[in-house]
This record gives structure tokens, C-alpha cells and sequence, in this order.
């Protein structure tokens, strides 16, 4: 359990050095509700810190909204989808995520922003501009929702492209703080001082500048070298675990796998659905080739408006029958939300293969006597 | 909706072991036998509309995100060489005349090789791309066009047209030969091996405890008996088609009870003085003790001799009755075949309350299982009264026990009194001096089959109305939890017996709105004109990649969809033709005007006996 001592904050499983509690100290403190932004590269404790953060600003704020757009290390969500979630209770444990539904989230379909950038950023502007809307009292939201702070985390590719990406963002949101972790090897961190300031011109932000928990005095490492594909995998599974309820007795992978392979799907008309792969081009007769045994965005089609499709949640298209018309989808997100979506987004977010060989239900996708 | 995460966190090991125990790899393509044809497809250089086909599905194996490597880059080849003007001589609108985009495609697609292929077989950054490249034999000359690609001059397109030649013959030799070879070393001849040895074990052993009970001999202990057992179980959750048709094979062979299982290797020979009676005495403690554990087994049995039945019959009549030389034991088969359907749904019956037991005590799954599912009760039934339609009575006897295991009054009442009848018809024939003659038999009984035909046509007219009145009515909400599912893999569909699923047909098939109107006047109608028209229209097709021609064939197949799918939603046969073409090796492919002609014909018949 979480205690709070007078100055120092003490979590389970997790030590926050000093320079740490004392940066997320400084940005709550601040009025009007901090628009923080935390980035750094890979493994610098980015998410570890919006936690600590989110924490900290919960003990002033009712809410803080938390703006994800690490789609391949996700924090609420599935893996492959930005989203922007408000959260209204401290987290004991800051050493594992948990899954919350999106107050409004986009599918990007894939682990990483490298396959579409424009698409992502535009994404991510969507959801930022739908935070302004609904909680910045000077953009007209509504007096109820004042002083909601915001918390983004961004993704650890600090170079090249996402570098460019990184900027973009900042230039884009303006934060009143922006938090850089640096690591101890100095030629993977983000330059020094406010980068993404071109001549001088552009969002005058707070910045914040920590080292690495890795560095702490104590010598103890807060953060284990993450197998980023294991935890997508859990994460995905995770999610899926939803689909039954919380009191099933299934606490293991094959468990889960086995339910879901027993699991009735929603059974949806071919006819009065959409369906669109985000990043190829699949011909019309293809699509079911493409599509079977793949996971999915439920997303509802906004019909011509420029407004992106909000994604309700993801699904398993578990089979398709052609002859009878229908395409069969496991998925948790409630019934109601679900009579909204008419978009099936196929992205990269791969099905974890565990999923699909519990044994004496293994799927043909799943195949013996393949070279290495 | 709110949950740790941390109830998944496993050891990650346990998530690799698993998937090493059983040496699975995630692949694009849903069968081998698909990926076999698009390699077919792929090198037929003859024929572009097939080298197009194959581009394509390919490409749809790209977006499912799991292609290997050696696949995607070939592709890549050969779509470049399908552009130039020098390997295609015959080019449309498809040629690309530009020499520099043509090397740079080509260089693009070599360079993708070469870093892909070796990239996975090189571990550390210890040694050179170069020589990496040389330790798995790609040659020289494409290292230095890819050396010369990245850091040179773009190379001539002499030299990279040759290099993509190389480059093709060399992936031939590192990844689709040996692939295919791969495959077809562990086709299913391994897997009948290994399950033929373990129900030979296991009834060698039963054998032996029930004759020698006095001095139980150690090597055909209890223990062996439940190891072979749940070899056996393990095989049928994994491979339940082929487990029954072994055992099912096992049974017809020659048993004497005697020499069980002695030298059952050789070929299968039938003699005239076997008895299925004793076969089948000597398997059903087997048969037991399978069941108990997997109630599904004996559905699957039941429905795989059913099957083997109508396949005899059906070669019976082809041949005629005159071909007997290697026939001559067919009907004594099927005789052997249907006493032992009756024995297994004798034994249905009686399993009933075992299975209650079993599962309750087991608790898993038991939800699903406790009852067998009336759809495949009725699947069983139509089958068993089809082929009954030829005297066959035991087969008529075990539907009557199907019918009432369904518990359908009035179906049992109509089924006593169909059976009456038709013993009362050969007990006719059978008084009838001349009835001896083969052709008066012959009548009668195909006037049994038109009468039967009859019943079934009108049994589908109204099927197909009914179709269409609840059709209309779930228009609500698209989201609706599917009203019955069985538990198959990820990616198949459920089956009606047995736990493996069956494969999807994932072609195309554009909406049958335009049918569902029609009456059922209209439908006949139209689907007599389809034939025609697929027939004008076929050899146009025949090589043509335009959708559209496919049109009108594909309406044809749609009526062939609603007549097949009955009530319950399981349609176990997938349809066989559709758009004009064939399921060949998991493919679809076009098929010629003759063909289709048989096809159609045969469709008619296959929709007639398929809809009762």
C-alpha cells in the first residue's frame, strides 16, 4: 500500500530517488493545471516517472488525464492504440500497469510510430485537442472539469524520425513542463537544454531535467530490462481476460487460451460491417485471407467527417464464414459500446502465438516444419 | 473494467517452453497446402494470371504480418521481373520502361535479400554480411550488388537481371525446396504410424489381461494400458480425423482373435469368413474405455463409418454391379461397416449417463459435453437415413435409436413406420420369383430413391422460405453473441463432431441480397440459368483475373450456400465450387467448361441428399 510521509513518497517494489519525487513535486505544484510532458530515451524510467507523477498530482487534482502515446509499451490499453484515459485513483504499485478504459482512444495498429507518422501525430493531436476542449476551462469546458492536469508519456525512440516526431509533438501541445530523463550513456539521450526550440521561437516550457533512477545512489536499480515483446503479449492477454468474468477461475495462459477458444464470439452480418487494413492495400477478394485469426480495432466509422474513427476497444476476428455471411469476433468491450462500431481496423498488432496453441485446439496458423 | 495484469505474469519461460515442446511457428498461410500451390503459382512462368494470383496472395501474407523473409523477397523478384519487358515479353500497361527504375528495383530487392536472409542466420556482428552470406551459399554476385547498390554506382541491369535469376534459383534452393521436402516428411503417414502402434498397444495389452487374469505379466501392466491410453487421447485432441480412421481401419482388417495384434501390418485383406462381430468384440473394450474419457470419439467413429459407407456406395454405382473382380468384397464391408455404426450408437445410448458422470467429477467442460449436441444427433440421422435408403436396416435401426435419443415423438413414430415400410417392400421382392433379376431390384429401388428425392425437394422449398422470413427479422443490432459455438481453434470454425475445427473457405463472396428476394420458383429458375451462363462464361474466365466476369457464377453459388446451410448453422461439407472455380490443394482455382458441367450436375445431387 501506498503511505505518504511529509516529504517522500514510498511504493511498493519501487525506490524513487530524491531528484525524482522532488521534479513531480515541482510540476504539481504549479497552477494552472500542468500540462506535463515527460520523454527520454529507451529504459530511462519514462513511465515509472508519469506514474509517479500521475500519484502525485492525484493528491491535489480529483482527476488527472494521462495521454499515452508509447503505442508499442502501452500503459491502459492494448498494445497499438493511443488513447487518452483519466484516472481518479492512486496506484500502489508502480512497478506494473493496469488496464483502464480509454476515455477516448485511436487505433494505430502497429508497435511503433515508424510506419505512419503523420497518421500518428495526427492522432495524437486529436486527442489533445479533445482534452483542451473538454477540460481547459479557457477553451471553453465546462466549470466542473477545471483543473484537470495533464500527463503525456512518449515513446523512447529519441532519434531520427522520432526525434522529429518528438519535436512535432512538443511544438504541437505546448506543455507548461516538459521532464527529460537522461541515462548515463550520454549518446542516446536527447540533446541538452530545450530542443525543440528553433531560433528561439515556439512554447516556452518548464524544463525539467532528471537523471536516470538507474543512477541512484543506492545503487539499486529500479527498472529490470523489459522484454517489450513478452509484456505486449501479456498485455494483449491481459485485455482478453476481460472477455470472462473476474471471479473465472483462469490464472494461467493456457487457461485463458482454452476459454477463449470456447468462448461463444459476437456473430456479425459481413454485410454491415467495414472492413480496412490500416497500413496495406488488400484487394476485395483477399480480405478474409488477410483477416481471419487476426487481432482487430472496433472502431465506429465517422462517416466522411474529418474526425478519425474512435476505437471502442480491440477484438479477435476468431473465424469467417463465407458461406454464411458472418464474421465471428471475441472481444471484452461492453455490448453497448459495441452496437456503435461498423469499422473493423486491421493493423500489426500480432495475436500472441500462446493464444493459439493450447493443445488439442491448435490453430492452422500455427505450423510444424517450418524452416528456421 | 479495470484489472492487474499481474495475474498473467508467468514465468517466461513457461510461455517459450510451450511452444517449443511443439516446435510451433506463427504463419501467414492457413494451410500447407495453400502455401504449396502459391509456391506452384509462383514459378509458373508460363502463366501470368497464376504468377499474379500468387503476387497477390502473398501480399495478403504480407499484411498478417508474420511472412518470412525468404517468402516476402521472393515475391519481390519476381513481381520486379513481371515488369520487365526482357523476362515478359507479352506486357500490357504493366511494363515498366524506365532501366533505371527497373535496377533499382531490382537492387532494392536484392539488397532486401541478402540483409534479410543473412541478418537471421548471423547471431553476433562478429563477422561480415559478406562472410555470413558465404556460410549459407548465397552467391557472390549478389553481395556485390548489394555492396555496390548501398555504397557504389547503381549497377547495370544487365548484371542485376542476372543477379535476380541467381537470386531466385538460389531461394529455390535454400528455402522452398527444402520447405517443401520439410512438409512432406511429416505428412500424416508418420502420425497413422504412431497412432496405429499406440491402439495396437493398448488392445494387445486388454487382450492379455482379460485371457491371462491369473498371472498378470509385468510388461502389459495396468499402467501401460492408461499410458497408451492418453497417447491415444492426447493423438485424438490433436488429430481426432485421423485417430478414428486408423482405428476404423484396424476394425475392418482381418481379426483373429488369436493372433491380436500380432502381424497387422500388411496390407488389408478381407476374407470371406470374418466376422465383424468378433472385430468388433475384440475392439469395444477399447472402445470403452476411449470413450469414457472422450465422449466425442465415438461420433467421430460413428460419423467416419458413415462416411466410408457412402463413398463404397457411391463407388459401387459407378462401377456398376457388372465390375465385381475387385469389388467382390465392397457389400460384405459395408455390411461390416453398418453392424458396427449399430453397435456404436447402441453404445451412444448407453453413454449417456456415463458421460454425466465422468464430467461432472472432471469438471472441465463439462457444461459443454454433458449432453451430445442435437445438431450432430441430427447430422447422424440424415446420414444414417440416406444411406439406410439402400435396405440397409441396421443403418435404418440405428437412426431409429439416433430419433430417440433426440427424444422426437412423432420423428420416431414417421421413422417406425418408414422402416416398416421398406421391409415390407423387400419382403415383396423377396417373394417375387422374378424379383431374383437384378433389374426389377434395380427399379425398385430407384423408385424408392425418386420418392425419396421428391420428399427431399419439397423439404427444401420450404427451407428456403423459411430462410427467407428469418433472414428478415434480425435486422436490430449487428453485435449478437453467436446462439451456438463449440470450442475450435482460433481461426477455424466449429465443427459439429470432434474438437479441431474445420477450415474456413476465406474467399470473397459479395452479398446475396438480390437472392433473398426471390421466391423459391425464381431460385430454381435462376440457378438453372446460372448453369448455363457459367458455361458460356467459363472459358472466358478460364484465365482471366478481371472479378467481375465472376459475377454471375458467383449468384449461381450463393443458391448453393442457403440450400446447404441448415438450422442449426453447420454446414460440414464446404460447398465445392465457387465463382467458378475449384478447392484444389486448399487453393481455389478455375476450372474448364466440361468440369463444370460434371460439377453442376453432380452439385444438384450433392444440395439434394445434403438438405434432408
Amino acid at each position: 500500500m501506498a503511505s505518504f510521509g511529509d516529504n517522500e513518497l514510498q511504493f511498493d517494489n519501487i525506490f524513487i530517488p530524491e531528484e525524482w519525487s522532488d521534479a513531480a513535486d515541482s510540476v504539481a505544484t504549479t497552477w494552472p493545471p500542468p500540462v506535463a510532458f515527460v520523454c527520454g530515451p529507451k529504459n530511462s524510467g519514462k513511465t515509472t516517472f508519469s506514474r509517479l507523477l500521475v500519484n502525485v498530482l492525484l493528491q491535489r487534482y480529483k482527476k488527472v488525464a494521462y495521454l499515452d502515446t508509447d503505442v508499442g509499451q502501452t500503459e491502459f490499453t492494448p498494445p497499438g492504440l493511443l488513447s487518452l484515459t483519466t484516472i481518479d485513483k492512486i496506484t500502489s504499485d508502480l512497478s506494473i500497469p493496469c488496464l483502464k478504459t480509454p476515455e477516448r482512444c485511436f487505433f494505430f495498429g502497429d508497435i511503433s510510430s515508424k510506419r505512419d507518422p503523420k497518421t500518428y501525430l495526427a492522432y495524437i493531436f486529436a486527442l489533445y485537442d479533445h482534452y483542451r476542449r473538454t477540460y481547459l476551462l479557457s477553451n471553453g469546458g465546462s466549470p466542473g472539469n477545471a483543473g484537470v492536469p495533464l500527463v503525456i508519456n512518449t515513446t523512447g525512440w529519441v532519434k531520427g524520425i522520432g526525434y522529429d516526431i518528438l519535436v512535432d509533438m512538443i511544438k504541437h501541445i505546448s506543455p507548461t513542463h516538459v521532464v527529460k530523463i537522461y541515462i548515463s550513456a550520454v549518446n542516446k539521450n536527447l540533446p541538452a537544454g530545450a530542443f525543440w526550440l528553433d531560433d528561439g521561437n515556439g512554447a516556452a516550457a518548464t524544463l525539467i531535467e532528471v537523471n536516470s533512477a538507474r543512477q541512484d545512489y543506492f545503487n539499486r536499480s529500479v527498472l529490470v530490462q523489459k522484454d517489450a515483446c513478452l509484456l505486449r503479449d501479456l498485455r494483449v492477454m491481459a485485455y482478453f481476460r476481460q472477455c470472462f468474468p473476474s471471479d473465472m477461475k483462469i490464472t494461467t495462459i493456457k487457461e485463458l487460451s482454452r476459454a477463449l477458444a470456447a468462448h461463444p464470439p459476437y456473430e456479425i452480418p459481413i454485410s454491415s460491417i467495414k472492413i480496412k487494413h490500416l497500413h496495406c492495400e488488400v484487394p476485395k477478394s483477399e480480405v478474409f485471407y488477410s483477416l481471419n485469426a487476426t487481432i482487430v480495432g472496433l472502431a465506429v466509422d465517422s462517416e466522411g467527417s474529418e474526425n478519425f474513427p474512435d476505437c471502442m476497444g480491440l477484438g479477435i476476428v476468431r473465424a469467417i464464414d463465407t458461406f454464411k455471411h458472418v464474421v465471428y469476433v471475441i472481444t471484452p468491450v461492453p455490448k453497448s459500446s459495441l452496437q456503435k462500431v461498423d469499422l473493423l481496423l486491421q493493423g500489426f498488432i500480432k495475436i500472441p502465438t500462446c493464444l493459439l496453441q493450447v493443445q488439442g485446439c491448435i490453430s492452422p496458423y500455427m505450423s510444424a516444419d517450418v524452416l528456421p | 473494467m479495470e484489472s492487474s495484469l499481474l495475474g498473467f505474469i508467468e514465468p517466461p519461460a513457461n510461455v517459450t517452453v510451450e511452444g517449443n515442446s511443439l516446435g510451433l511457428k506463427l504463419v501467414p498461410w492457413i494451410s500447407w497446402d495453400e502455401w504449396n500451390s502459391i509456391r506452384h503459382s509462383l514459378f509458373s512462368h508460363s502463366s501470368p494470371p497464376s504468377v499474379a494470383f500468387a503476387l497477390q496472395r502473398i501480399s495478403t501474407w504480407r499484411s498478417r504480418g508474420c511472412i518470412p523473409v525468404a517468402v516476402d523477397v521472393t515475391a519481390s523478384i519476381v513481381e520486379i521481373q513481371q515488369k520487365d519487358p526482357f523476362f515478359r515479353k507479352v506486357l500490357g500497361g504493366d511494363a515498366l520502361q524506365s532501366e533505371e527504375m527497373l535496377s533499382m528495383l531490382y537492387c532494392m530487392a536484392i539488397m532486401r535479400l541478402v540483409n534479410g536472409v543473412v541478418e537471421k542466420t548471423r547471431k553476433k556482428a562478429e563477422i561480415s554480411i559478406a562472410e555470413a552470406a558465404n556460410a549459407i551459399g548465397i552467391p557472390r554476385m549478389l553481395i556485390d550488388v548489394r555492396h555496390e547498390g548501398s555504397h557504389r554506382d547503381l549497377p547495370s541491369l544487365q548484371l542485376v537481371r542476372l543477379a535476380s535469376t541467381k537470386a531466385l534459383d538460389w531461394l529455390k534452393s535454400y528455402y522452398w525446396e527444402p520447405q517443401k521436402n520439410v512438409i512432406r516428411r511429416d505428412s500424416t503417414a508418420n502420425l497413422r504410424k504412431e497412432i496405429k502402434h499406440k491402439l495396437l498397444e493398448m488392445a494387445f495389452c486388454l487382450k492379455v489381461k482379460q485371457t491371462n487374469s491369473s498371472h498378470t505379466l509385468e510388461k502389459c501392466s495396468k499402467k501401460q494400458i492408461t499410458r497408451a491410453m492418453k497417447a491415444i487421447l492426447r493423438l485424438y485432441t490433436s488429430s481426432s480425423s485421423e485417430v478414428v480412421s486408423v482405428l476404423l481401419e484396424l476394425m475392418l482388417q482381418t481379426v483373429d482373435s488369436s493372433n491380436l495384434p500380432g502381424d497387422t501390418e500388411n496390407a488389408l485383406t478381407i476374407h470371406e469368413n470374418i466376422d465383424m462381430h468378433n472385430a468388433y468384440d475384440d475392439w469395444k473394450p477399447i472402445l470403452m474405455k476411449l470413450s469414457n474419457r472422450e465422449p466425442d470419439l465415438l461420433l467421430t467413429l460413428l460419423r467416419a463409418a458413415l462416411d466410408k459407407i457412402e463413398t463404397m456406395e457411391a463407388t459401387t454405382h459407378e462401377l456398376g454391379a457388372n465390375a465385381l473382380s475387385g469389388n467382390a468384397n465392397e457389400p460384405l464391408l459395408i455390411g461390416q461397416l453398418s453392424y458396427l455404426c449399430e453397435q456404436i450408437v447402441a453404445n451412444l445410448k448407453t453413454l449417456k449417463p456415463l458421460t454425466h458422470n465422468d464430467l461432472a467429477a472432471d469438471g472441465e467442460d463439462s457444461s459443454r459435453k454433458l449432453s451430445l449436441p442435437e445438431a450432430t444427433l441430427q447430422e447422424l440421422l440424415r446420414k444414417c437415413l440416406y444411406l439406410s435408403s439402400h435396405d440397409n436396416y441396421q443403418l435404418m435401426k440405428s437412426a431409429l435409436v439416433i430419433a430417440q435419443m433426440m427424444g422426437r415423438n412423432s420423428f420416431i413414430h414417421k421413422l417406425n413406420k418408414l422402416c416398416s415400410l421398406s421391409v415390407f417392400d423387400t419382403e415383396i421382392i423377396h417373394s417375387d420369383p422374378s424379383t431374383n433379376s437384378s433389374e426389377s431390384f434395380q427399379l425398385s429401388r430407384e423408385e424408392d430413391s425418386l420418392r425419396q428425392a421428391a420428399q427431399k425437394l419439397e423439404l427444401i422449398m420450404r427451407r428456403v422460405v423459411k430462410g427467407n422470413n428469418t433472414n428478415t427479422i434480425d435486422t436490430g443490432s449487428r453485435w449478437v453473441v453467436a446462439k451456438t459455438w463449440k470450442a475450435c481453434p482460433i481461426g477455424m470454425l466449429p465443427h459439429a463432431f470432434g474438437s479441431t475445427g474445420r477450415l474456413p473457405i476465406l474467399d470473397f463472396v459479395d452479398d446475396s441480397a438480390e437472392f433473398a428476394k426471390s421466391s423459391d420458383n425464381e431460385i430454381l429458375e435462376t440457378y438453372k440459368c446460372g448453369c448455363k451462363r457459367e458455361a458460356a462464361s467459363a472459358n472466358e474466365c478460364l484465365d482471366n483475373p478481371n472479378m467481375k466476369k465472376m459475377r454471375k457464377t458467383q449468384e449461381n453459388m450463393e443458391i448453393g450456400r442457403d440450400f446447404l446451410s441448415d438450422e442449426n448453422g453447420y454446414n460440414d461439407v464446404p460447398l465445392e465450387g465457387s465463382k467458378g472455380r475449384l478447392m484444389i490443394d486448399g487453393v481455389w482455382k478455375k476450372v474448364s467448361n466440361e468440369e463444370l458441367h460434371d460439377i453442376a450436375a453432380a452439385v444438384k445431387i450433392f444440395y439434394l441428399n445434403k438438405a434432408l
